[in-house]
């Protein structure tokens, strides 16, 4: 039964390495493809005999590549927009950590070396308004397109 | 040609059928294809991935679903698919459908067969 087992798993196996499908629906159909297998051979039917009806793997694997065509698993390209969104985001907010925060950093060390140093600091981060409120909308703006991004991606486009 | 118009009236049905099959008991992949084959006759005799994509599109539309039931004893897990509530209001709307278009269809034919007698 053992070896069995593992001829059973090796057929699997090299079946679903030939699929040439995407990862998660490849997934989706060794799990129904394992589950006929062995309900198959449970039923009473010999491993020699459920494996020989299915042919090698590759041919398998063509056949189920073939039956799979029409299901695609096609996605927005509009998500693409969303990715745009969370770059620019991204993009934002490292660049608000740059202006602000490298200003800060050097906040206690001139003043420590050079007393009074932070004037033009404060001139500058008054200049760019309300910075917390500035980096919340880039942060935001990045959660949102990663947000987008991820909800289109998880979405099928409906086939006519 | 007759080959072609089969393959066409197989695939409009195939989806409500195994909806049917699912909504009668949890069942998988290959139980299926037994009873699709044994229930018509030998006419739907499918081949294990024909079956897949008819499945997914049934769980994609929240019709049925899937889950792994554990395995008794030295059986393996499996994947049986369950119909949802959709899914039962979905098969009765499709056999609706389905019985007025095939009746509207026997009457046209009818219909054809008086004018060809007289």
């Amino acid at each position: 039964m053992n070896t069995n087992d593992a001829r059973l798993t090796r057929y699997i196996k090299a079946v679903s390495r030939r699929l040439d499908l995407p990862r998660e629906l490849r997934e989706r159909v060794i799990s129904d493809f394992s589950t006929t297998i062995n309900a198959r051979v449970e039923s009473g039917e010999s491993v020699d005999a459920v494996l020989s009806s299915l042919g090698s793997p590759k041919a398998a694997a063509a056949e189920l590549n073939d039956q799979m065509k029409e299901y695609i698993c096609r996605r927005s390209p509009w998500r693409f927009a969303f990715l745009a969104l969370a770059v620019a985001g991204l993009v934002g907010t490292v660049i608000w950590f740059n202006v602000v925060v490298s200003v800060n950093v050097t906040v206690p060390h001139s003043v420590a070396v050079i007393g009074g140093a932070d004037g033009p600091t404060s001139i500058l981060v008054a200049a760019k308004g309300s910075p917390e409120l500035e980096m919340a909308g880039w942060i935001a703006l990045m959660l949102a397109g990663i947000a987008g991004f991820i909800l289109m991606s998880m979405r099928r486009v409906k086939k006519k | 040609m007759e080959e072609r118009l089969l393959q066409q009236l197989k695939r409009g049905v195939l989806e409500m059928l195994v909806l049917g099959l699912v909504s009668e008991a949890p069942t998988y992949g290959y139980e299926l294809l037994s009873k699709l084959k044994e229930r018509s006759g030998g006419l739907f005799v499918l081949k294990e991935g024909t079956l897949y994509p008819i499945l997914y599109r049934l769980e994609d539309d929240g019709l049925i679903e899937a889950s792994w039931s554990a395995g008794e004893g030295r059986t393996a897990p499996k994947k049986i698919y369950t119909v949802t509530a959709d899914g039962r209001e979905g098969l009765k709307t499709q056999q609706r459908i389905w019985r007025g278009f095939s009746a509207a269809v026997e009457r046209f034919l009818e219909g054809e067969n008086e004018d060809e007698h007289e």
